[in-house]
Parts: structure tokens; C-alpha cells; sequence
């Protein structure tokens, strides 16, 4: 696979206290992931809380480095690379709209901010791109001169949409961007990314918990459940024939608008992911309904099963793809 | 379901919400009517700002002190609640109407182990003796699916899950048999896994202890799934009312239509697709409103949307807002099923491999 | 339907939120900060322009006209409107002057005292872990130390001076801008702006000058007017007991400890300059008080 961006064996550990007293624990944020995506694609990445996936979001943004592991942009290990030249490559998109934008600022500085940083032309050059940058997002000129204070969440998102671009970076990682707006202006931003995609040859990476957003922009989806990828497939297969227990239950879980379908029962019993304590073995073991006898022993393998890749002991490395 | 004919436990006509402001007067509820029946399930949908929120406020009577209240009737149980006085109004609250909110670990404190807030509630409101109210917090612990619920007793709110803790405000909700049950977005911080067993819970107490039940949400698919009936607010009003199965399969309202466009649905929007949505924003709820609040969003917008809109009705309890009396069906239920995969029925995962 | 608009069109209704009137608007609607900074303005103008409000040379002496009472007494005239003290100065150029040494010396330690506690809270905020532990431990070292205590005791060893007092005051009373400096810090750094300015691949003095410290500087303006008031007073108790300024400067403190012989005969001589220093302090921290509320309506005083 030509993959534009790949991590390899990505780890990323911190030292939590465990309490006052008690020896610092070991926190497995991300615990061995190899994912990547190819030029033009859209990686999902799904997960609920305590399975990594901002963690790994930071660690490809450069802004935690891995404890373990390599993160390879085009073929080049990132960490032999310029930081700041990577940075003009890959760049991000954050949940909170109202804590990505520095309120001090106005909006036209926002934007230009990246420009700034690499020096690129003169003042108003700078600002000219951003005005630019802004009414490729829907934000006619005359609100370059607000501050963010004075916009709506969706506008906002629009800003650091913008700011992400200005740059014209090949890769644009976007960590929940949708999921603290109103379902009116999450579709709209849906929208404009998908749009923004196709005009500037984007790839995106795609971190949310929302299954039914996943689903409608990634090309491909990985599933990570407490620092591990679970299972990664092209979206159409996953969604159609999930093979891990946990991708069950998650799309399981998805409330479709559908009134005549009751409220699913997605067989997970009461425990729940610790990413302090994580189980032993295939860390999902706990709380899956189809386990079987090795599953609290070994780890599962990744295994490329024909129509995806899965870690789970239901398919044994011995079974090739058919 | 619940019959059309069991009693109304709530009945609300004409609420109104003023808060003065330093500027302005401020509506954040306009003329809001409902009413809930033993047994059911009522979703208030809305986004934010609609005022679903301060709706579920002023039933319990937990405005802020500038906001004013006031309503043709707001009955609960047959009793006035407008006339009922604040030391009524408190021992109604928690007793026989409680509230659930969306963020478990504000809602509980942090100080006081789960079997000390359990108790004290209940006690204070039944006048029970220690003993008699352990037994009652065990039996609800219980009842809300945690297992050894004596040790948690002993536990403080940090030392569960989000997922446990909202199970432990259901119980608190639920100590002193409430006939009304109040919940404010109580799936909204939780997983997506946890948010389905937190509802299934929710429908399963309900059913069992026949309680009436207002779900306050923003997630249509949540509406879906739970409610019985459906209130959908827009700026303050509601703007169309009706059963579960009425409004999604044939919405009347502009903005109901629009929301529905606006969620990409797996098996049913195309991926990569553009999603339906709606122009502009929210106009600002300060000053009287003439007309249509949604009118400057609307698609099919006309001149008779500045006058005042009758509230059109079509059959028992199906109510909308607009001047138009057009109707939209969205793809039949069958196409649905078709179109998804077996999986996502909501049917148990089935054996993966042979 | 909507579906078909582009981007742009469906913002044509938008509302943009009226904007915040000006910081200025904000400022002087804020009455704890009008009345508190126009008491502190007329003082700063006394103080700027004191040759011009001071009717005498306030070292001169005239042994002559000793103890002469104000205007408002019997035997006082409007040759001296604040008579004069024990030595025949007259005392309203005293207390002229001596607005300047108490504004200097507010203003000096707190810009002294200022840069080095910010300068050490936004390195233990910004970066944390060990480095956040080494300032917090030479904080707490810090706040081990009786300020008065020191103060006396170099001033006792290296001799009582204005510049002195300064330099001691402002390399002792930073603890308080570390401290919430440090917090302030630690909140903003927390915030998304700020990994979005690491993911633009700005050095970390860029995002400290430019994405931190604007952002943290309401609250170093409000602890800075605290602390100005709080020198202020130090210095005042430091003349008091002698091992602050030297006479025969005007400073307020210095005034009250050679006012106190006089104190039941010639009420005045202690009671004046007693209420111009309660004056001072009373109006910068109600400016600052002013300020909290303005820049941080949110938080409680």
C-alpha cells in the first residue's frame, strides 16, 4: 500500500499516580498500533473513551512523541524529518470550537497565524490568503476583522477549518470536529469538508465516536478499543460485515432514527475498559459475548482475514483469506 | 407502547419562560404545551438553544431567580403546581417528580460516598430509619443492574465509571417510586455502548414501575428509539408534536423535515454524500416574536409565515406550527430494513464464523 | 432543497453577535474601577506634577512656625492650608512629595517583583513536570520567609535607603505573581489554541509571548495593582519603625513614625498623612478589584 501517512508499532505510555502513596502506575494509552492511509483517502479512526485514539491523534500531529514506534509521511520517518516541515504537511482540526482559537486574536490573525509562523510572504500577503482561506469556507471578508467571541460554534470550526488549510498541507487530521455542534451545523461541516476534499486533493484522518459521521466520510475504518487496533477494514465492509465482537456491539449500539427497531441490547454486561487495569490478554475479554477459552491468556494477532484485518482469537492466524 | 387512556400524569398549557435581562426581556420558552400519560415515553427534541432545557427547569421549579414562570396550567397529578407553594413545590421534587441529569459526576457529589446520597434522599423525604433506607437503596441498586450494590454503597462517585454513575442517579431518581421521571440528555456524555444500556434501562424501569417519563434530547436517533411520543422545539416553541412513528415517517414541519435530512443514517444516506441542511442560525429569542420563528431558515418560506401561526392539528395529539399543510414521507420503514444488514437490527450479534 | 445551496449561500442569513462594546466602554461602565482609578489618577497627577501643587520646598525648614496647625483650626491660616510639622515644613508639599515616593515605590516593586514571578509561573506552567516542581519548591522557600523580617534585617546590615527598600521589596514579594501566574498558565496551556499553534510548528516563545501571555494578562494586571498596594504599605511600616527611607524624605511612613511624639498634642501631623496613605491603598485596590470584575467576570474576587 502506498500510504502517505503510516504509523508502525506506535506506543505511548504515561506514569499516572495511582493515588497518594501508592507507586506511580502505568498508563498504555496507545499500546502497538499500525495504521495508515493513502493519498486522497479518509481513515477513520473509532473508539469510545480510554481507547487512544487522541493520544494517537497528538502523536501524528507531532505534539506527544511516541514512546515507541515510527510515524512514516510518504515513505520518511518522521523523526529524521524538519518538525516544522512536517508541520506544513499535516495539520489539525480539534473538537472544542470554543477553545481552538486563541479569543485574543481576530479571526484574519487566526488564520494567517501558520503563514506567520513559516514566514511565508509579507503582512499582506498573508492576510489576502487568509480572507482567501476564509471565503473557501463560507466566511465572506467582512468578518475577518471579528474575534471569535463574536461567532457561533459552526462558524468557529469554519476558522480552524481554515487555519488547517492556509497552509495547504497534504493531510488534515480532525479530531472529533463535528461532535460539540448542532446536528444542522455538524452537516454543514460535514459538507464543506467533504467539498474541501476534493478541491484541495486532501486526506484526512477522522477520529470520532460517532459511527454514523464515520460512516458517511471515511474510506477506511479503524476500530481501536484500549490502545489497540481491533479491527480495520474499507468502510463499506466494515459496516456490512463487522468481524470483531467489539465493532459488533459498537455498530450494534448505532441509533438509527428508526422507531419501529427498539433500543438494541448489545450483550456487554456491566464492565468497563479501565486503561489503568486493562485485562489481561485480548483486553476486550471481559465483556465479550462470544469468548472462548485463550482469550484471557494471549493477545490476538492482527490478521488479515480477505476482507480486512482483525485481532481476535475467532480468527486464528492459520486462516488465510479464502 | 402505552394506551391512548391511561391517566395523564403531566399536563402542561401554555408555559412560559421570562428572564430579564440587562437589555431585554428574554423568552427562552414560548407557549409550550404538553401533556404525559402513565407508562410513557415523551422525547422533547431540539438543538441547542430551543429551550428544552428550560422547559424541564420550570417543571421542576429549579429556574434561576431571574427567570419568571408562568403557564395556563401546570398540573401534575391533577394538583396546580403554579399555585402550589415553594415548600409543596420541594417536597413534590425528588419525591414524586425527579430529575436525572447529563453530567453523573456534577450531579453527585464528590464528597459523600453513593450509599450517603442514597440514603439521606430517601430519608429525607420519607422520614425512613437508616436501615429501612439501605434496604431500599440496595433493592434499587439492584433494580438498575449493579451487581454487589452493599459495596458500592461504600463507594465514592469517583471510583466508578461514567456509565455506573448515571445508573446510580437513575436510583437516586427512582428511591421514593416518583410517578414522573425527568431526564435531561442522560446518555449524551456517556459511550455510545453505555448510552444504549443506560436507555435500554431507562424503557425497561419504565415499563416495569409504569412511570411517565420526559426524555429531553438532542439526538434524533435516541428519539427514535425510546420515545413514544415526540415534541420538537425550535426557538423556544414547539413546533410540531406527535407519536414517534408519526413524525419520522411523515414529518410536517420545515425544521423537522430538515433535521432529518441532516443525519447521515449507515445504510440509508449515501457515503460521500451531500447531507441536507439547514441555512442559516437561530434567531435571537430577546423581544416578542411575530410570526414564524423559523422563517428566516425556511426553505419554503411566504409571506403568510410573519403573521401569527395556528397550530394545525390532524388527530389525537398530532400537532404542528406552519401554514403549510403539506406532507413529506420519508423511505418506508421496509426499504429500511432491506437496506441495512441483519447486524444492525438490534438484534444479538450473531456467531461471527463457523 | 437546501441540499443544492453551496457553502456560501447558506450563511447569507447569518447573524454575526453584536460586538462587545470596546475594552475602553467596559473599563469605565465598571464603578469600583472609575471611582478607585480617578482617586489614583488625581494622586498620580499630585505626584507628577508636584512642584506645581506643592506651595513650599518640602526640606526647607522654619523653626519659627513650628507645629502650626491646618486652615480648619482656630489658630491655622492659609499660608500653610496642612500647617506644618515639628521642624516648620509645610506640610502639604510634605505630603506632595511624598505621594511620589509611596507611587514610586509601588510601581518600581511591582514591576520588579512582576517580571521575575511571571517569568518563573509561565515557565512551571508551560512546561511542567520537573521544571514545574523546581520553581514550586523555590516558591514554597519563598513564602517560608517573613518578608518583614528580611527586609529589616538587610536593611539593618546594608543601611536604609529608598532604593534599598526597592530592591529588597521587589526581589522578595513575587511569590504572589508566580503562584497565579503558574495556575493561569497551566489553564490556558490546557486549551486547543495552543496545540494548534504547536501543530503549526511555532517555537515555544512564540506560543508563550503570543498565545499565552495575552491571555493570562488580566490576571497579572490584577495581581500586579495587589501587590503595588501591598509594597506600598510595606514600605510605609519599614520608614514607620525607622529602617525604611531616611528623613528627611517625605515619605508618608516617615511622616507618621515622626508624627508619633505629636500624636495627642498635634493630631493632624499623624492623622494626615495616615489618611492619605489609607486613601492610596483604598483606591488601588478598588481599581483592582474593578479590574477582576471587568477582564474575569466569571470568577469569584
Amino acid at each position: 500500500m502506498s500510504a502517505l501517512l503510516r504509523a508502525e508499532g506506535l506506543r505511548r505510555t504515561f506514569s499516572v499516580s495511582a493515588g497518594a502513596f501508592r507507586p506511580r502506575r502505568l498508563l498504555h494509552a496507545v499500546n502497538g498500533v499500525d495504521i495508515g492511509v493513502e493519498r486522497g483517502g479518509v481513515l477513520g479512526i473509532v473508539g469510545e473513551s480510554g481507547c487512544g485514539k487522541s493520544t494517537l491523534a497528538r502523536m501524528l500531529l507531532g505534539l506527544t512523541p511516541p514512546t515507541a514506534g515510527s510515524i512514516f509521511l510518504d515513505g520518511q520517518d518522521v523523526s529524521t524529518l524538519d518538525r516544522r516541515a512536517v508541520a506544513r504537511r499535516i495539520q489539525p482540526v480539534f473538537q472544542d470550537p470554543y477553545s481552538s482559537l486563541n479569543p485574543r486574536r481576530t479571526v484574519a490573525s487566526i488564520v494567517a497565524f501558520p503563514l506567520e509562523v513559516h514566514a511565508i510572504g509579507g503582512k499582506a500577503q498573508r492576510r489576502a490568503q487568509a480572507i482567501e482561506m476564509l471565503e473557501r469556507v463560507g466566511l465572506p471578508a467582512r468578518y475577518a476583522d471579528l474575534t471569535p467571541g463574536q461567532l457561533s460554534g459552526g462558524q468557529r470550526q469554519r476558522v480552524a477549518i481554515a487555519r488547517a488549510l492556509v497552509m495547504k498541507p497534504e493531510i488534515v487530521v480532525c479530531d472529533e470536529p463535528t461532535s460539540a455542534l448542532d446536528v444542522s451545523v455538524q452537516a454543514q461541516i460535514l459538507n464543506l469538508l467533504l467539498d474541501l476534499r476534493e478541491s484541495f486533493q486532501l486526506t484526512y484522518v477522522f477520529i470520532s465516536h460517532n459511527l454514523a459521521v464515520v460512516e458517511h466520510i471515511a474510506t477506511q475504518v479503524a476500530v481501536m478499543y484500549l490502545g489497540r487496533v481491533v479491527e480495520f477494514a474499507a468502510t463499506r465492509t466494515l459496516f456490512a460485515r463487522p468481524q470483531h465482537p467489539y465493532t459488533q456491539a459498537l455498530l450494534a449500539s448505532v441509533l438509527t432514527p428508526d422507531p419501529a427497531l427498539g433500543i438494541p441490547d448489545t450483550g456487554l454486561g456491566l464492565a468497563f475498559p479501565d486503561p489503568l487495569h486493562p485485562p489481561s490478554g485480548c483486553a476486550f475479554h471481559p465483556r465479550c459475548p462470544h469468548r472462548v477459552a485463550g482469550c484471557e491468556r494471549e493477545l490476538p494477532a492482527l490478521v488479515d482475514t480477505g476482507a480486512g484485518r482483525v485481532a481476535c482469537h475467532l480468527f486464528p492466524p492459520q486462516e488465510t483469506a479464502r | 407502547m402505552s394506551a391512548a387512556e391511561s391517566p395523564v400524569v403531566l399536563e402542561v398549557r401554555r408555559l412560559h419562560v421570562d428572564i430579564r435581562a440587562a437589555s431585554a426581556v428574554v423568552h427562552p420558552v414560548r407557549d409550550v404545551s404538553f401533556q404525559v400519560r402513565r407508562g410513557e415515553t415523551l422525547c422533547i427534541v431540539g438543538e441547542s438553544g430551543c429551550g428544552k432545557s428550560m422547559t424541564s427547569l420550570a417543571l421542576m421549579g429549579l429556574l434561576p431567580r431571574a427567570a419568571l414562570r408562568r403557564a395556563q396550567a401546570l398540573d401534575f397529578l391533577g394538583e396546580d403546581l403554579l399555585q402550589a407553594s415553594a415548600s409543596r413545590q420541594n417536597a413534590l421534587r425528588g419525591d414524586r417528580m425527579a430529575m436525572v441529569f447529563q453530567e453523573p459526576m456534577t450531579a453527585l457529589n464528590p464528597a459523600y460516598t453513593i450509599g450517603e446520597q442514597l440514603v439521606e434522599h430517601y430519608r429525607h423525604h420519607r422520614g425512613a430509619s437508616l436501615a429501612q433506607a439501605r434496604e431500599r437503596a440496595v433493592e434499587l441498586l439492584h433494580k438498575v443492574g449493579i451487581a454487589s450494590a452493599a459495596e458500592r454503597l461504600r463507594q465514592y462517585p469517583h471510583q466508578l465509571s461514567g456509565g455506573l454513575r448515571q445508573r446510580v442517579m437513575i436510583a437516586m431518581a427512582l428511591m421514593c417510586a416518583p410517578e414522573l421521571l425527568i431526564a435531561d440528555e442522560p446518555s449524551t456524555a456517556l459511550d455510545v455502548t453505555i448510552q444504549a444500556q443506560i436507555l435500554r434501562l431507562l424503557a425497561d424501569l419504565q415499563r416495569e414501575l409504569g412511570i411517565a417519563m420526559v426524555l429531553i434530547t438532542h439526538d434524533l436517533g435516541v428519539v427514535a428509539r425510546i420515545a413514544d411520543r415526540v415534541a420538537v422545539m425550535y426557538a423556544g416553541q414547539v413546533v410540531e408534536e406527535g407519536t414517534a412513528a408519526e413524525i419520522f415517517a411523515r414529518p410536517r414541519h420545515p425544521y423537522t423535515r430538515g433535521l432529518l435530512e441532516c443525519i447521515p443514517v449507515p445504510g440509508r444516506t449515501a457515503p460521500g454524500s451531500r447531507l441536507g441542511s439547514i441555512a442559516g442560525v437561530v434567531p435571537s429569542l430577546a423581544g416578542e416574536l411575530r410570526g414564524c420563528a423559523f422563517r428566516a431558515r425556511c426553505p419554503q418560506a411566504q409571506s403568510a409565515c410573519l403573521q401569527e401561526i395556528a397550530l394545525r392539528e390532524a388527530g389525537a395529539g398530532r400537532r404542528w406550527r406552519c401554514v403549510i399543510d403539506e406532507e413529506s414521507v420519508i423511505p418506508a420503514q421496509a426499504e429500511i430494513q432491506n437496506a441495512l444488514g441483519p447486524d444492525l437490527r438490534g438484534d444479538k450479534a450473531r456467531r461471527v464464523v463457523q | 432543497m437546501s441540499a443544492q445551496l453551496p457553502a456560501l449561500a447558506e450563511l447569507a442569513a447569518v447573524e454575526i453577535a453584536p460586538p462587545r462594546p470596546s475594552a475602553l466602554r467596559r473599563l469605565l461602565a465598571n464603578k469600583a474601577l472609575v471611582i478607585g482609578g480617578g482617586i489614583l489618577l488625581a494622586i498620580v497627577v499630585l505626584a507628577v506634577f508636584a512642584p506645581l501643587f506643592a506651595p513650599y520646598d518640602p526640606y526647607v525648614q522654619d523653626l519659627a512656625n513650628r507645629t502650626v496647625p491646618p486652615v480648619w483650626y482656630a489658630q491655622g491660616s492659609w499660608a500653610h492650608p496642612l500647617g506644618t510639622d515639628q521642624l516648620g515644613r509645610d506640610y502639604l508639599s510634605r505630603l506632595v512629595y511624598g505621594a511620589r515616593i509611596s507611587l514610586l515605590i509601588g510601581g518600581s516593586v511591582a514591576v520588579i517583583s512582576g517580571l521575575i514571578g511571571t517569568t518563573l509561573g509561565l515557565v512551571a506552567g508551560y512546561f511542567g513536570g520537573r521544571i514545574d516542581m523546581l520553581v514550586s519548591f523555590v516558591v514554597t522557600t519563598r513564602l517560608a520567609m517573613p518578608v518583614i523580617l528580611v527586609a529589616l534585617a538587610t536593611v539593618a546590615l546594608v543601611g536604609g535607603s529608598l532604593w534599598v527598600v526597592i530592591l529588597v521589596l521587589g526581589l522578595l514579594k513575587w511569590d504572589r505573581f508566580a503562584v497565579v501566574m503558574r495556575s493561569a498558565t497551566q489553564q490556558v496551556r490546557s486549551l486547543e489554541y495552543v496545540a494548534a499553534a504547536q501543530a503549526a510548528g511555532a517555537s515555544t516563545a512564540r506560543i508563550i509571548a503570543g498565545e499565552v501571555l495575552p491571555n493570562v494578562l488580566p490576571h497579572l494586571i490584577v495581581v500586579a495593582s495587589l501587590e503595588a498596594a501591598s509594597a506600598i504599605l510595606l514600605e510605609a511600616s519599614l520608614s514607620f519603625l525607622g529602617l525604611g527611607v531616611q528623613p528627611p524624605l517625605p515619605s508618608w511612613g516617615l511622616m507618621i513614625s515622626e508624627a508619633k511624639a505629636y500624636m495627642f498634642f498635634s493630631f493632624w501631623l499623624i492623622a494626615i498623612p495616615g489618611a492619605a496613605l489609607a486613601l492610596l491603598i483604598f483606591a488601588i485596590n478598588l481599581a483592582g478589584d474593578g479590574l477582576h470584575q471587568v477582564f474575569m467576570p466569571h470568577e469569584r474576587s
